[in-house]
């Protein structure tokens, strides 16, 4: 009895409260983001990421924090669809693995004579780690929000329909 | 709920202005006081006090028999409501309502339900998810006393809350907070400086000038029985009309009248014969018809009354006839006083009729 009055009682303040744990979950991957493209773009091997899509990339970047803040405080007011977008942008964190930080770190540059590996393996497991983060923050994010958006739904549907029959 | 006690306190800042005089009240489990006096006569530096806000000079502060005098405003366990509400632009009315409970950590589930019912009470539920810019200024201030009893405080400290507010939503904010007060049965301690409101709200009214307590009674004894001139000034709308007489012979005599008076008032002023007297009369107790004779100069119609404003030799007066009268300018009536009060001229302390 005590534990369904507390259930309800949490479903009834999803009304009242924003969702902040997921817009701050967002706001962190975006952080985790920025440390990504700081370690690429500072590489002293720059050159060899001019030959690739390093324009691509930057544009990448920058949709990707536009979207992911607009996702961050969608998801805070419990709009569905931003949810959805917050897995897809974690889903490209992850896909951005296989694009240039797997591409450097098996390809080699020559510098002065000296042929060197683009990306070394430490730096290597560093921007993963920094993408998966990222990937994993919005997952959450968006996998809280769906959670509790369909929640908050039901219950206000539950709410209207109660109010339907009592009147 | 609880008592509270404020024993000699005073109040005197840094450059030696003394703003509170030996103030002494004490306060019963549930009652609402309302502290009442002119601006700057030292009414919110004692709520401020109380609530911890200020330093006390001297005096003892006592809640429920504990000395809270030097306890920091957080321990005393006080909601204060401000003039000017104190929300937070960016949080929702919810939020707002919540915060101070959050802060103390206290359970999710909990806060909710507080909040839940303060906001039931209040009539504030279609609002919680608004942010108080979207609200009006009546409902603002129910938002600031809905942060507050949400604490479920031991004491209550409003000050002037509805000031901000215009004379339609005073009238109902009003009528709100003393249906609050019956509800919640809390001890209040309400600070204002419109008479009207201390009348209305008051279990007992603490009335203050200069830092001075001039009387602390309930509101009929303030109102029919004022403790000296200056209350009897403050207390009623319009204020109450003052004659310099002499007593000579059993009768009070002006350059305006004179009148007989009664053996009541002949036994209370008898050693004031031949002296200086202050006759006070309120515009109520002034009625059509008598011996004193009146120029009317204005007619101010209410609706349910009219007040007369009219001129004797020396005396400008204002009286409140029941029902509407059109007077010309110019007009010569008489009067006669249905009910008087003398004054001490000297102290200005009332001569209690016995």
């Amino acid at each position: 009895m005590n534990q369904n009055s507390d259930a309800l009682m949490k479903k009834d303040r999803l009304r009242y409260t924003k969702n902040k744990l997921s817009s701050n979950l967002t706001l962190l991957a975006i952080v985790f983001n920025a440390l990504y493209f700081v370690s690429i773009y500072k590489s002293d091997v720059g050159s060899y990421y001019y030959k690739l899509i390093i324009g691509i990339s930057v544009v990448y970047n920058l949709l990707f924090m536009l979207f992911a803040f607009l996702s961050s405080e969608g998801v805070k007011s419990y709009k569905l669809v931003y949810s959805f977008l917050l897995m897809v942008l974690g889903a490209g964190q992850i896909i951005r693995i296989f694009i240039l930080p797997l591409r450097a770190k098996t390809d080699t540059i020559t510098i002065g004579g000296v042929e060197q590996v683009v990306m070394e393996n430490g730096k290597f497991a560093r921007v993963c780690v920094y993408l998966v983060v990222s990937a994993a923050l919005c997952i959450t994010a968006g996998a809280i929000a769906f959670i509790k958006t369909r929640t908050l739904v039901a219950y206000q549907a539950e709410l209207e329909k109660s109010k339907g029959s009592r009147s | 709920m609880s008592n509270l006690k404020l024993q000699h306190l005073e109040k005197i800042y840094d450059n030696k202005v003394q703003a509170v005089y030996d103030f002494n009240l004490d306060v019963k489990d549930g009652e609402l006081i309302v502290l009442v006096g002119p601006s700057g006569c030292g009414k919110s530096t004692t709520l401020r006090m109380v609530a911890g806000l200020e330093d006390i000079s001297a005096g003892k502060l006592i809640i429920d028999d504990r000395d809270v005098t030097s306890m920091p405003p957080k321990d005393r366990d006080i909601a204060m409501v401000f003039q000017n509400y104190a929300l937070y632009g960016h949080m929702t009315i919810y939020e707002n309502m919540a915060f101070s409970l959050m802060l103390r950590k206290e359970n999710k589930n909990e806060i909710h339900q507080k909040v839940l019912a303060a906001a039931e009470i209040l009539g504030l539920t279609d609002q919680l998810n608004k942010k108080p810019n979207q609200l009006s200024g009546g409902q603002r201030q129910r938002v600031a006393m809905g942060r507050a009893i949400v604490r479920t405080p031991k004491i209550f400290l409003f000050d002037e809350p509805l000031s901000n507010l215009d004379a339609k939503l005073r009238g109902s904010t009003r009528r709100e907070i003393l249906l609050l007060h019956k509800r919640l049965k809390a001890t209040m301690l309400y600070v204002t400086h419109d008479q009207t409101e201390a009348l209305t709200l008051a279990d007992r009214i603490v009335c203050m000038s200069m830092g001075h307590v001039q009387q602390i009674g309930t509101p009929l004894e303030l109102y029919d029985n004022p403790a000296n001139l200056f209350v009897a000034g403050f207390i009623g709308l319009p204020p109450m009309n003052f004659f310099d007489i002499t007593i000579k012979e059993g009768r009070a005599v002006c350059e305006d009248f004179s009148f007989e008076l009664t053996p009541q008032e002949k036994k209370a002023l008898v050693r004031y014969e031949g002296k200086p007297v202050t006759l006070g009369v309120r515009p109520e107790d002034i009625v059509e018809g008598g011996e004193i004779g009146l120029t009317v100069f204005s007619n101010q119609n209410l609706g349910q009354a009219t007040l007369v404003n009219g001129t004797m030799k020396k005396h400008k007066i204002t009286c409140k006839f029941r029902g509407w009268f059109d007077y010309k300018a110019g007009a010569q009536i008489k009067i006669s006083f249905n009910r008087r009060h003398f004054f001490d001229k000297e102290t200005t302390d009332a001569i209690r009729l016995e």
